[in-house]
């Protein structure tokens, strides 16, 4: 359904960043991409979304597809409506706003035929943004203020979620139950995502193929169950060596292991 | 002496609802796009010439009235295309210099056009209905300045709060990317700040011309109460804009009224410098925390 | 700065020297001779030249508050008029004109200071209204406060500039005095943003947290910038008073003070030489438009010339500011550095 092709990215027009990514999402698939930071995960994502101008970003090279159709030279407003929509990073709501109108705004300005129904849908699947509706969002908690977030991006009716660290500052609590929550939405409506995540673990048991990036390079890719088994994987992204054995300090010592993929 | 002081606190509060509306388009305008609107004078001047052109016509009055409201809106349509579309993303100095050349610009076209003399509409739009409330005497002109200036706020609050093109305004105004990537075409909600903003500038001006007359010597003074009130009452908030109006308007008038006219005009001034010193980011504005 | 194939610098003095080859010596030398014999060979210019030189130190005193620490002033034309009527009274009252012309200039200085306090709170866009607040405070003060003093809202007339009992009358030995005190300030200003106030300043500019946070104390330098600007600002309102021989509150109104920030952005901001292009700039247009325009569009059209004539140079200035801030916003001086790089490296570069 997504198919990136080879992309580079400069930012400034002499930081490159993303040197020659090519990934592909299917059709109702959920795929991660893991790394660490400045691996230029959300790069990509915002080369899908037409976002990088805001930081004097160009795709200078290779193509994004979407359903056969070229998508690199769009705009963000365009592409929403097409079905592509980035949850940002940091839980971005619109402060001012109550929750409701955050949900509505979103919904009025892509599918806006579909709003009441679409809103109903939202507080289905996420029954506390009902409880808070009238809340100013500005003032919610982190939890229900990316709630609100994903519930904004799930009006739009999208094809195709870009979602960046959605766990980031919540608890692992509140994060189980929001990646189970999106799970049910993909498994229900057939909605592609691709996932930037840094907790590995969880990203690995909700995606069912996931990509590894280093410097700008997918360095490692595969269906999340072999990506699991991978020793590589497991002491750099999962913090454990041996399979299930604890790790000892004497033994942390990375210059002896070198990643099999450098 | 009681009812002097009645008599200048209502004035006052009357000739504040114009001051409040036109530092809500200030607002409006700094809001959506982080720009300071230092032309709203020029921009009142211009407008109600637009509207006088257009009585002039020979247009019965309601209808050279609402043409040269039309006119305002395309105007400010026309000026945030052709000047803020290109600073978008300059620093503070590019936009202010921006809006004070324009100032300068739209200036010299009213003298050139129009001459610098002083207009007057040579009737009253506003009939006398309301003269006098208890010991108070009001002006026609006054009364009906405050009562279009009252339905036009409560018009634009209603506009603002629920329906779907302004709410999509008050999200772009709280990021302008978060915004793009829900949909919101910022571009056209750019535009439509800026023709609101003129419409404003155009109903402002239609009750001052009807009260004092308008020219571009003397007009543009207004406008630095406005800059008083939507200072005091905090840049990106509108009941902030709305109260500063007329908290401003009833200060300038009381002191106008109680110690000596020059007074009153000094007070804006004053009221701009405390607010500054005091607590610069408005009464109701929102404290910008800043990370390096 | 790009010098010539050969020249190096290999020490600090070298390396922060404005005047670096023996080529710029030279150069400098012909100005110089070229600048105080211009009475010789262009009597008819002197009293444009003479406007020019006063308001090269107002422009260059904003340029260091504006341009070199970042501070928005929209109040320069009431600093000037303070140390315009500073020195209109001094003199009258008999004092010396030296004496009158550095008094107008610190007092103009302190009041400037007063309205520069607020940078303690803050910053660009209110320390900007703070400036407009001044640029109407200062003129009410001086009309309302003891007009019969002051001489309200009618203008005052100006004791001419008087040198050890000599009076100056005419424009060329007028020249005399103000050219050199135009070029003391502005070597002074230029060798100030070569001290560690000026790099201060340009710290401030950027990013005045960030400085902060090095350990530069904004507050103070903030202050003193506009201590700077408003010393500049006086000195050249003196100086405008005793040449214009009388004045009064209409000469400095907020359109001065954006005609003024209007110079300092068309020559470049963030340069000494900047300031100085900007007000020849702004000067010969405003000739341009006021006298040779005229004329031609009495012909144009007689029925409205007046109004065209009296509207022409605000549309003007306006539309040229604008154009420059979209499409230039660094100045015509960024230009120069273009053209000069473009010819230095032309074919090729050593």
């Amino acid at each position: 359904m997504l198919v990136l092709n080879n992309i580079e990215v400069t930012y400034s027009e002499v930081i490159l960043v993303l040197k020659g990514v090519s990934l592909n999402v299917p059709k109702g698939g959920i795929v991660a991409i893991m790394g660490a930071n400045g691996a230029g995960k959300t790069t990509t994502l915002k080369a899908i979304s037409g976002l990088l101008y805001v930081e004097q970003g160009k795709l200078t090279h290779g193509s994004i597809e979407f359903d056969g159709t070229r998508i690199d030279k769009m705009n963000p407003q365009d592409l929403t409506k097409f079905g592509i929509v980035q949850i940002l990073e940091g839980r971005q709501v619109f402060e001012n706003l109550t929750a409701e109108e955050n949900l509505k705004v979103a919904g009025y300005n892509s599918d806006s035929r579909n709003v009441k129904r679409n809103l109903e849908m939202v507080y289905r699947y996420f029954p506390r943004l009902r409880e808070i509706r009238h809340n100013i969002s500005g003032y919610l908690s982190g939890g229900e203020q990316q709630m609100c977030v994903i519930g904004r991006a799930l009006m739009t009716s999208p094809k195709l979620m870009l979602l960046d660290e959605p766990s980031l500052g919540l608890s692992p609590l509140l994060t189980k139950e929001i990646f189970e929550i999106l799970g049910k939405y993909n498994h229900e409506q057939h909605t592609s995502i691709l996932l930037v995540e840094q907790n590995a673990l969880l990203a690995l048991k909700i995606a069912e193929y996931a990509y590894v990036m280093e410097n700008g390079r997918t360095v490692m890719d595969g269906p999340s169950t072999k990506l699991l088994d991978n020793p590589d994987v497991r002491e750099f992204y999962l913090g454990l060596a041996d399979i299930g054995k604890r790790k000892s300090f004497r033994d942390v010592k990375h210059y002896k292991r070198r990643k099999r993929w450098q | 002496m009681t009812a002097s002081i009645f008599q200048f606190a209502v004035s006052g509060i009357l000739v504040g609802s114009l001051y409040s509306l036109v530092s809500l388009a200030i607002v409006l305008v700094y809001k959506a796009t982080h720009v300071f609107n230092f032309a709203t004078g020029s921009m009142i001047v211009f407008n109600t010439f637009l509207i006088w052109t257009m009585i002039g016509l020979g247009l019965p009055l309601w209808l050279g009235i609402a043409a040269g409201i039309a006119c305002s809106y395309i105007f400010g349509l026309l000026l945030e295309w052709l000047v803020l579309r290109p600073l978008i993303g300059q620093p503070l100095i590019g936009s202010l210099m921006a809006t004070l050349a324009l100032t300068e610009l739209l200036r010299g076209l009213i003298i050139m056009i129009f001459s610098a003399h002083e207009f007057h509409l040579g009737f009253h739009i506003f009939p006398p209905i309301v003269k006098n409330i208890g010991p108070v005497v009001i002006s026609p002109a006054l009364f009906g300045g405050f009562i279009l200036c009252s339905i036009c706020l409560i018009a634009l609050i209603l506009f603002f709060r629920y329906s779907p093109k302004g709410l999509s305004m008050r999200a772009t105004a709280d990021g302008h990317y978060i915004a793009q990537s829900v949909g919101i075409r910022v571009s056209a909600v750019f535009s439509v700040t800026w023709g609101i903003a003129g419409v404003i500038c155009a109903i402002a001006g239609l009750a001052l011309m009807d009260r004092i007359g308008f020219s571009i010597v003397q007009t543009p003074s207004v406008v630095i109460f406005c800059f008083a009130a939507v200072l005091m009452g905090g840049l990106d908030s509108v009941p902030g804009a709305i109260l500063g109006g007329i908290i401003v308007g009833l200060v300038s008038s009381l002191a106008s009224g109680l110690i000596s006219s020059q007074a009153g005009m000094l007070m804006p001034y004053i009221v701009l410098m405390v607010v500054i010193l005091v607590r610069p980011e408005g009464i109701w504005g929102l404290k910008r925390i800043e990370r390096i | 700065m790009r010098y010539p194939a050969g020249i190096y610098n290999i020490n600090y003095a070298q390396d922060m020297s404005i005047i670096r080859t023996k080529a710029h010596w030279v150069i400098f030398a012909l100005g110089m001779i070229a600048l105080f014999t211009f009475p010789l060979y262009a009597t008819s210019f002197i009293h444009i030249i003479n406007l020019v030189g006063i308001y090269v130190i107002s422009a260059v005193g904003l340029m260091l508050l504006t341009g070199y620490c970042g501070q928005i002033s929209l109040g320069q034309a009431a600093f000037m008029m303070v140390g315009a009527y500073t020195g209109a009274w001094m003199t009258r009252a008999g004092f010396p004109f030296f004496g009158s012309l550095i008094l107008s200039g610190l007092i103009a200085g302190v009041v400037g200071l007063l309205f520069g306090l607020p940078a303690v709170r803050v910053k660009g866009f209110y320390l900007a209204m703070s400036t407009l607040a001044a640029q109407f405070i200062i003129p009410w003060c001086i009309i309302e406060i003891r007009p019969d003093f002051t001489g309200g809202i009618y203008a005052i007339r100006v004791n001419p500039m008087t040198i050890f009992g000599h009076k100056l009358i005419s424009q060329i030995e007028m020249f005399y005095v103000i050219i050199p005190i135009t070029c003391i300030l502005v070597i002074f200003a230029k060798n100030l943003v070569r001290t560690q106030i000026g790099r201060a300043w340009v710290a401030i500019r950027d990013n005045d947290l960030a400085a902060e946070v090095l350990g530069i104390n904004i507050f103070f330098y903030k202050v003193l910038a506009f201590f700077v600007c408003t010393f500049f600002a006086g000195i050249s309102g003196c100086l405008w008073a005793h040449w214009m021989r009388n004045v009064g509150p209409t000469h400095f109104e907020l359109v001065t003070s954006i005609w003024f920030l209007g110079m300092i952005i068309l020559g470049g901001m963030g340069s000494i030489s900047g300031a100085v292009v900007g007000v020849i700039v702004v000067r010969i247009l405003d000739y341009f438009i006021s006298i040779t325009l005229p004329p031609m569009i009495e012909k144009a059209f007689p029925l409205l010339s007046n109004q065209i004539v009296a509207g022409l140079p605000a549309f003007v200035f306006g539309l040229i500011i604008l154009l420059f801030v979209i499409f230039e916003p660094r100045g015509v001086n960024h230009r120069w550095e273009i053209f000069k790089a473009s010819y230095r490296i032309w074919p090729f570069s050593y």
